[in-house]
């Protein structure tokens, strides 16, 4: 089964988890018209984020980055290299699990590695100062 | 809709601009011009590796030397073990855990929001005294044009630097939520807009922490919590009236008619 690597806002990196796991897939970066279309967003972000995104793809032989409906460049790429699945990692955003739920109807298998974390932590959360109480050894160690 | 392919081996940070400029045209709310800040791994490694942590107990003052990693830690230019592991090795005592503290702020939203889903852009529990906010950003604000020079001061530098201090953004906050009462999800759009570091969980779960919806009472100050951590930089020369030069007290009977203290 070969993957390609999708590379969003939150994973702009060679050393994503996705990119890591993938070092030799092709990889993509898509700025989404309709979310830019309809968020206000200031230029300097957009070319913050291009600037990452690139040097994230820069090595790699195969790579795409595109201004159009992310779903449907994704698809596309994947069509063109022959991929059936796509590899991301995950940070929890609405429009990113719109995105992993588009590309798995389309019949991609989705792979999402699990993001950075600074702590195992993994009970409820409500108030900074009780998660510290719980973390704090660990991340001060 | 049309896509469109974009140019990757571009050399200089201005031919990516004159390239994005024209490709997204009419996909950006300013005008084309980048910050000071290289948003590649090498330019955030490059941060990463000035970084001392030095002064970091000054952290509350706006003079003060933050590390400014949070566009990097935002779009994952560098990871927050990277930046843990760093702050460890290069920092010491009370500066090194301050600064892991504060990282810890970080992970603790991005918790709360895959917890809470999309709630986390609605309000978390209701706001903790009775208020009617106004959807919309007023325009005076939006142009930085209060006639108030901390806060328009504020808009300049969001929309200039393309960041602010983490007071600043406090005040701000305060100052829409409370005195202006203005949804916080219109202060959290505007800095979506501008910060380079903007994103959902620290952004929208900070503002929500000012306006009382996540947590037990509204953050606010005043005029000489300003003047102190900005070191006197608008107070000095201001001339207009304030409407932050009041006591706490008073501040908290006006503003929101009870007493949290
Ligand atoms: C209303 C409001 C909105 C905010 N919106 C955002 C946002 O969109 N994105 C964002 O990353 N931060 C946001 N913050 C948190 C904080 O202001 C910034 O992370 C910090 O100012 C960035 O500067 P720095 O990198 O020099 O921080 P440093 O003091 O050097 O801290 C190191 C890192 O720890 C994290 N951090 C520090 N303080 C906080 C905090 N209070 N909350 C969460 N993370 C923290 C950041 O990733 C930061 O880069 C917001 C705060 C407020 C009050």
């Amino acid at each position: 089964m070969s993957a390609l690597v999708w590379l969003h806002g939150g994973s702009l990196s060679c050393t994503d988890p996705a990119m890591e796991a993938n070092p030799d897939a092709p990889a993509i970066f898509v700025f989404d018209r309709p979310f830019l279309q309809e968020n206000r967003i200031a230029f300097a972000r957009l070319q913050f984020m291009y600037e990452g995104a690139i040097s994230a793809l820069r090595g790699r032989a195969q790579t795409r980055a595109c201004v159009g409906v992310q779903v449907e460049e994704i698809l596309k790429f994947a069509k063109n290299c022959g991929c059936t699945a796509v590899h991301a990692t995950q940070v929890y955003s609405p429009e990113l699990e719109r995105t992993f739920d588009a590309l798995e109807e389309a019949g991609l298998e989705v792979v999402v590695y699990a993001a950075d974390r600074l702590t195992s932590y993994s009970g409820s959360v409500k108030r900074f100062s009780a998660f510290w109480r719980k973390v704090e050894r660990e991340v001060l160690g | 809709m049309h896509s469109v392919e974009l140019e990757t081996n571009l050399a200089t940070r201005e031919a990516i601009t004159e390239h994005l400029a024209q490709m997204l045209e009419g996909l950006y709310s300013t005008d084309a011009m980048a910050s000071e800040t290289d948003g590649s791994r090498e330019a955030a490694l490059g941060e990463l590796e000035a970084f001392s942590a030095r002064g970091y107990g000054r952290r509350n003052f706006i003079d003060a030397d933050t590390s400014r990693l949070s566009a990097y830690l935002r779009h994952g230019q560098l990871s927050i073990t990277e930046v843990a592991a760093h702050a460890k090795q290069h920092a010491t005592g009370r500066e090194r855990d301050e600064f892991l503290k504060q990282l810890s702020w970080r992970e603790f939203f991005y918790l709360v929001m895959e917890q809470e889903g999309t709630g986390t852009l609605q309000n978390l529990e209701p706001p903790k005294y009775a208020v009617r906010w106004q959807a919309e950003l007023p325009d005076d604000i939006r142009d930085g044009d209060t006639g108030l020079p901390c806060v328009d001061a504020w808009v300049e530098r969001l929309v200039t630097d393309n960041y602010l201090h983490n007071h600043e953004r406090l005040w701000f906050a305060a100052y829409v939520t409370h005195f202006r009462r203005v949804d916080w999800k219109a202060g959290w759009d505007f800095f979506r807009e501008h910060l380079l570091d903007g994103d959902i969980a620290s952004n929208a779960l900070s503002w929500q922490w000012v306006a009382s919806t996540f947590s037990n009472k509204p953050y606010f100050m005043n005029q000489e919590n300003i003047a102190k951590y900005s070191g006197n930089r608008w107070c000095a020369t201001c001339r207009v009236a304030c409407p932050f030069r009041k006591s706490y007290e008073t501040l908290e009977r006006e503003l929101f008619g009870t007493t949290f203290s």
